[in-house]
């Protein structure tokens, strides 16, 4: 009898935590709209914005051999805050938990070369001046001669990270196509699981960007080529809660800065090789 | 073999066993931050097991049943999803009360997620412990005129805790390894400056391969420490008498 009323006592106490954790989620729109209230826009000036992004990304948000967190969207951002005197800091974690951190005011703007989509645009405000270009191709093997376009993929395994563009274009197709491509997530190794999954066979292609591929062949001895049309040619932008509309319109002031005085160009040289910021399209 | 490329990137996929000492130096400055999570969390789960195991053991009504709910749940509860909902669940919550803490360093909820999780096995620990002493004991202290205080600490403490030696150097042996989970949060832990220097050089096999040796070496360091505790332990517990006739004649 003791035991029973313990019992049902527990499920009593389960069910109520349960039940507060479900409304706790269907009022989020209010902490969404509290956190923003406690952060940048309502400040008038804005001084300070934290900026959320990734290390596993090598030349773009990576720490380089003295420890220090380098890259070109890294770079690009700490310009900006230079002209437009705001304290930028930076926050690093796992691409998939960008958007998260964003969503519960962990950090003010994603930057991570995100490109826009509709699901993004639907949830998130992204600035209007784009301040890299990432068109999105399928990526290979060197040697493979079989696969030249999305469409040679149907039957094939593609790996891409979890929430990102990428996984949003194989999604559109797979979505029109009756899932036709077999898709794998890149685990915790990012970059280093697709060129080691790449080369075993596990998978037979992923998605890339150019400046990407000739980095990793490069650098790390890739073997990648990009072929077909490009999937996207889509500019990059910052991401931001919906109504950080202020901050926006700050970031698209000093993105403007950096390609008026060419500090755009020299970064894109500088971390990419050449100036991709002559293809961007707006 | 290192070739430079762009700002500090390293070429070459290829196994280097060279790389191996040299990354092994680059990685030992992260072993204070994986020691900092362990030690925080082995302190503050010490005063969390001490009130869920007295909850436990007088059984006191309603705390107890929440302790069961606590306990059941860290222990059904991968770590990683309880770093998740600690670091993006507990501020959204707080946030309702107007309390903002989503900017706290993620350190912060790293060791508040560790000191909960040890909290739980250390107050099942407790518990057990303190069971398992025979109650014979304690009436033989009350009969020789002991508080009940006193035959707490004289009598049952020291030998509850010679039963909880092994299964406490278990734990925190496990909770060790377990930090590893932090970097998920973006700790430079051990963990996270192997990620960090795996995207620089691509030389993870190198990297993994120094990460076993450090947390290897370092969790043998603690069964050590843990096996001569217990060694101490026991031969205080089960030999008394002997023992004060060596300290005599010493």
């Amino acid at each position: 009898m003791k035991k029973l009323v313990l019992l049902i006592s527990v499920i009593l106490t389960v069910s109520t935590l349960l039940a507060s954790c479900a409304s706790n989620s269907s009022s989020t729109p209010t902490v969404t709209s509290s956190v923003t209230a406690n952060s940048t826009t309502t400040t008038g000036k804005i001084t300070k914005i934290v900026v959320g992004t990734g290390t596993q990304f090598p030349n773009v948000c990576f720490i380089d051999a003295n420890g220090k967190l380098t890259g070109y969207d890294v770079e690009v951002l700490r310009e900006i805050g230079k002209h437009l005197r705001i304290d930028v800091q930076f926050q690093t974690m796992d691409f998939s938990n960008l958007l998260l951190s964003l969503d519960t005011g962990k950090i003010d703007v994603v930057s991570h070369q995100m490109e826009k989509n509709p699901d993004r645009e639907a949830k998130y405000l992204f600035n209007s001046e784009p301040y890299n270009v990432f068109p999105v191709k399928v990526t290979v093997l060197q040697n493979n001669t079989t696969i030249n376009s999305i469409d040679d993929l149907k039957g094939k395994t593609v790996i891409v990270g979890a929430t990102s563009n990428e996984q949003y274009l194989i999604d559109q197709y797979n979505a029109a196509h009756n899932n036709a491509i077999k898709v794998v997530y890149t685990g915790n190794g990012g970059t280093n699981d697709v060129i080691t999954q790449l080369k075993s066979g596990r998978v037979d292609a992923t998605l890339s960007t150019q400046f990407a591929v000739d980095l990793l062949n490069q650098a790390y001895d890739a073997q990648e080529k990009t072929v077909g049309p490009a999937l996207s040619n889509s500019d990059t932008y910052y991401i931001l809660r919906k109504d950080e509309t202020a901050l926006a319109a700050v970031l698209d002031q000093g993105v403007r800065a950096l390609e008026a005085d060419g500090t755009l160009s020299k970064l894109s040289i500088q971390w990419f090789g050449q100036d991709y910021t002559k293809q961007i399209t707006k | 073999m290192a070739v430079e490329y762009g700002n500090g990137v390293n070429m070459g996929s290829v196994f280097d066993i060279k790389l191996i000492p040299e990354y092994l130096v680059k990685l030992i400055p992260a072993i204070p931050t994986t020691l900092l999570i362990l030690v925080s969390a082995l302190f503050c789960g010490t005063i969390i097991a001490l009130f869920v195991a007295l909850v436990r053991l007088y059984k006191i009504p309603v705390l107890n049943q929440l302790a069961l709910v606590y306990v059941s749940f860290i222990r059904g509860v991968p770590t990683l999803i309880q770093l998740f909902l600690v670091f993006y669940g507990i501020p959204s919550v707080l946030l309702l009360l107007n309390i903002d803490i989503s900017r706290a360093p993620a350190l912060i909820f790293v060791i508040v997620t560790y000191s909960l999780g040890m909290g739980a096995f250390l107050s099942e620990i407790i518990r057990t412990a303190v069971n398992s002493v025979d109650r014979g004991q304690s009436e033989a202290a009350y009969s020789v005129g002991m508080t009940s205080r006193e035959a707490f600490v004289r009598i049952v403490f020291p030998q509850a805790l010679l039963v909880a030696m092994p299964n406490l150097g278990n734990l925190v042996i496990s909770s060790m390894k377990e930090t590893s989970l932090a970097f998920s949060l973006g700790i430079f832990d051990l963990v996270g400056i192997g990620k960090v220097i795996g995207a620089r050089t691509f030389h993870f096999l190198e990297i993994y391969i120094d990460l076993a040796i450090i947390y290897f070496v370092m969790c043998f360091i603690l069964e050590k420490v843990f096996t001569r505790i217990e060694a101490r332990l026991q031969s205080r517990g089960h030999k008394p008498i002997t023992n004060h006739m060596e300290e005599k004649w010493a």
